[in-house]
């Protein structure tokens, strides 16, 4: 209840959103149709409200973008055309990392200088990436969604490996001397680390092969709709020897401005469809205040293994109706 | 080279964008009332899913008096919120000898905007 007292403006959008579904179950303007009832219509937004929420607060403290646990879930279990779920997904996924920037800013967490050069070549990339999908479904027709489908399992799986190794985790790397364009940009940090209660100094290293890497993140995330949170955390951590909670801290905030330019094609382009993202990009703002703040009283193994189960289960589903959309087991049914 | 600016730069950067989604968030819910509750939107709602639930692109016309419009424009308010939380915070950092950060946040603006402007005149 203090996370209410203490944060106001999270009171005043949770009683907002429901005073808004309220009046609009109130009001039933909306005729049914063949495949949708008033009740069904509302009962899907409210859903969408829910789950959202929910992916937030997975989202924020697993350090990773709502949008890898989104999208891959939609594209599975659903027949909505992909870009139209990509679009929703880049909101899901840059969202929270949006409003869980100020409370970690504050905290020190993250270094704004991080920010501004690891998301140059994550912009470029996930432009490119988003340009990238509508050429796709323009060449190859139909069978772009199969694909896509098929694609993404596939990545999902390599997802999945990476989070059940921990990807080699670095909880504090030894910080020595600058050398090359981290010299330049004098890349020499430090936070201070409330659970061993002293000032952890690190120094950024190989960012000449991290912008590399930044610029293939920003491109699968901006072709795909995830964000691309998932891959910043090892880049920031094993490559740039960032300390393992300051790259999952920065991960968010650089993930809300490396989306910045990718969301514009799908926003452009028609992809992105208001009724639907609205009660997503709600949860999403509600959920990541919530999730920014509950972050440190919750046992992030537990989150990290109902993510493992969640991605090797999508993946499964993806890659078998990727395969199935492509005729390669028509008849079979899972 | 001052860490404190730095810092406020970023609590700046962290704080601007915190208050404008929040801002975008009411524009959505307005739009959501409007839409589902007035049913001002371009086409209708029962329609729009059943489209996307066919597994069919949807096209809407970009029309400013609907639902959905508003909805749109709360959204890229808080996508937008970028540029200005950005833009306040770097002559902050020029001053404090962090000229090639504060050129990185520019840099960042310019390829927002320029994307932005790009998809734009394409469509």
């Amino acid at each position: 209840m203090s996370l209410f007292r203490n944060v106001p403006e999270l009171t005043l959008l949770i009683l907002l959103s429901a005073a808004c579904y309220f009046a609009i179950a109130i009001v039933e303007p909306i005729e049914a149709s063949e495949f949708f009832s008033l009740g069904s219509i509302l009962s899907v937004t409210l859903a969408s409200f829910v789950l959202s929420v929910a992916i937030a607060i997975i989202a924020v403290i697993a350090g990773i973008g709502g949008g890898v646990i989104f999208t891959p879930i939609v594209l599975g279990f659903t027949s909505f055309d992909s870009l139209v779920v990509r679009a929703t997904g880049l909101v899901v996924a840059m969202f929270s990392g949006l409003i869980s920037g100020a409370p970690l800013l504050k905290q020190g967490l993250v270094d704004i200088r991080l920010v501004y050069i690891c998301a140059l070549p994550t912009i470029v990339g996930g432009l490119l990436g988003a340009l990238m999908a509508f050429q796709f479904a323009s060449t190859m027709g139909p069978s772009s969604d199969a694909v896509v489908r098929m694609l993404l399992g596939i990545l999902l799986l390599g997802v999945a490996v990476l989070f059940i190794t921990g990807g080699g985790r670095n909880d504090y790397p030894k910080a020595s001397k600058l050398s090359g364009l981290a010299r330049l940009f004098s890349l020499d940090m430090s936070y201070y680390e409330m659970s061993v209660n002293t000032e952890v100094k690190y120094s950024v290293k190989r960012l000449g092969l991290a912008i590399i890497l930044f610029v293939g993140v920003g491109f699968i995330g901006g072709f795909f709709g995830l964000g691309g949170g998932w891959a910043m955390v090892p880049v920031l951590n094993l490559v740039m020897a960032v300390p393992l909670k300051a790259a999952v801290a920065s991960s968010g905030v650089l993930l809300a401005l490396g989306n910045a330019a990718a969301i514009w094609p799908y926003m452009l382009y028609g992809a992105m469809v208001p009724i639907l993202v609205a009660p997503w990009m709600l949860g999403q703002v509600i959920g990541g205040i919530i999730g920014a703040h509950v972050l440190a009283q919750v046992k992030v193994v537990v989150v990290r293994r109902l993510m493992i189960f969640l991605l090797c289960l999508t993946s499964f589903k993806l890659i078998y109706r990727g395969l199935q959309d492509l005729n390669f087991m028509g008849g079979m049914i899972l | 080279m001052s860490q404190d600016s730095l810092r406020q730069s970023g609590i700046i950067y962290g704080v601007t964008i915190y208050w404008l989604t929040i801002a975008g968030c009411v524009m959505v819910l307005l739009g959501s009332l409007l839409a589902l509750g007035f049913g001002w939107t371009v086409m209708p709602v029962n329609e729009q899913l059943s489209v996307l639930m066919q597994g069919n692109a949807l096209t809407l016309s970009h029309r400013i008096d609907s639902g959905d419009m508003l909805i749109q424009l709360g959204l890229g308010v808080a996508i937008f919120a970028i540029v200005p939380a950005i833009l306040i915070g770097v002559p902050r950092l020029w001053r404090s000898g962090f000229r090639l950060i504060a050129l990185c946040g520019c840099a960042n603006v310019l390829l927002i905007i320029g994307a932005f402007v790009v998809c734009y005149v394409r469509l």
